[in-house]
C-alpha cells in the first residue's frame, strides 16, 4: 500500500471515529468546538479536521444527540458557543462504544491471528 | 486591524449558505467568527490569519458538510447559481428564437430571387443589384447560425447538472 492510500485509509478511519470521539469528549462535560477539536487531537494524536467538526457538531445537534447555549467570555472577549450530550446522546455513545469495542477485538483477533 | 482575507472567506462561506434558514446560517457564522477568533488568538502574525482559514478549508465546501445535515432537496443551489443558471435558459431561449426568426428571413431572401438571378451564379456574374440580395442572404443565414450555436449553448448551460448516478456497483475505494 502506498503512502497516498494510508492516508486516504487513515481519513476514513478518521472520519468513522470522528462521531464517537466527540461524543466521548462531550460526555466528559461541556466544550466549545476549538476545545474538542483540541482534545481530540491531544487524546488520540489524530487531528480532527476543523472544516469537519462544526459541521458534525451541527449535525449531532440536529439529531438531538447534543445541545448547546452561547456563553459570554470575558476571558476570550468573544462569544463561545458550547456544547453538552443530551440524554439521547448519551444512550448512542453507550451503544457506540459497544460496536467499537467488538468491532476492535474482532480486528484484533484477526491481527493476532487466534 | 487587518484581517487578511478572513471577511472576503466569511462572505464566500455565507453566500454558500444561503439555502440555509437565515437563523442557522447566521448561527454557523458566529461560531465561525467564535473559533476564528479563537484560534488567532493575541497574535498578528499574517502567516497565523492565513492559516486559520486555510484549515478550514475553501468556504464552498466547508459549507457543504452543513449543507449536508439539511434536506434541502431542490434550493440546495445557491441563489446566484440559480439565478445565472435562469439567466442562461432565458437570454439562450431569446437567441434560438432571433435565430429561427433570422433563418426565416433568410428563406424569404432565397424565396425573393431577382427576376433576372438565373439559377447559380458567380460573384462576378451578378450586378450591383443583385449583389446587395445576395449579401443579405449570407449575412441573415450567418446570423441564424451563430445565434442557434450560442443560444443552444446557453440554453445547455442553463441546465442544472444531472446527479451523479449511484448505479453501477458499489461504490469503490
Amino acid at each position: 500500500m502506498n503512502e497516498e492510500r494510508l492516508d486516504r485509509w487513515r481519513s476514513q478511519l478518521r472520519k468513522g471515529a470522528a462521531e464517537l470521539a466527540v461524543l466521548a469528549i462531550l460526555e466528559r462535560g461541556e466544550r466549545y468546538g476549538l476545545e474538542v477539536i483540541d482534545e481530540a487531537t491531544a487524546r488520540s494524536g489524530i487531528q480532527i479536521a476543523e472544516g469537519t467538526v462544526y459541521p458534525l457538531l451541527n449535525r449531532l445537534e440536529k439529531d438531538g444527540k447534543i445541545r448547546s447555549r452561547w456563553v459570554a467570555s470575558d476571558e476570550a472577549g468573544h462569544p463561545r458557543k458550547y456544547y453538552r450530550l443530551t440524554r439521547e446522546g448519551a444512550e448512542v455513545l453507550r451503544r457506540m462504544k459497544k460496536v467499537w469495542g467488538e468491532f476492535q477485538s474482532g480486528v484484533d483477533r484477526v491481527l493476532d491471528g487466534d | 486591524m487587518a484581517t487578511d482575507g478572513i471577511e472576503s472567506w466569511l462572505d464566500e462561506l455565507s453566500a454558500a449558505l444561503a439555502p440555509l434558514p437565515r437563523g442557522d446560517r447566521e448561527e454557523i457564522l458566529a461560531e465561525t467568527r467564535s473559533h476564528i477568533a479563537d484560534r488567532w488568538g493575541p497574535q498578528d502574525d499574517p502567516a497565523v490569519r492565513r492559516a486559520v482559514v486555510e484549515d478550514l478549508g475553501p468556504p464552498r465546501e466547508y459549507a457543504r458538510g452543513f449543507l449536508e445535515n439539511y434536506d434541502l432537496g431542490e434550493t440546495q443551489e445557491p441563489p446566484e447559481d440559480r439565478w445565472r443558471r435562469t439567466a442562461a435558459r432565458v437570454s439562450g431561449a431569446v437567441a434560438l428564437v432571433a435565430a429561427a426568426v433570422a433563418g426565416l428571413l433568410a428563406l424569404q431572401q432565397v424565396l425573393t430571387i431577382p427576376p433576372s438571378t438565373p439559377g447559380w451564379l458567380t460573384w462576378r456574374d451578378v450586378t450591383l443589384g443583385e449583389r446587395g440580395w445576395f449579401s443579405l442572404l449570407v449575412a441573415w443565414a450567418i446570423v441564424a447560425v451563430v445565434l442557434a450555436v450560442v443560444g443552444r449553448r446557453l440554453w445547455r448551460w442553463g441546465k442544472k447538472p444531472e446527479e451523479p448516478s449511484t448505479r453501477g456497483g458499489p461504490e469503490r475505494g
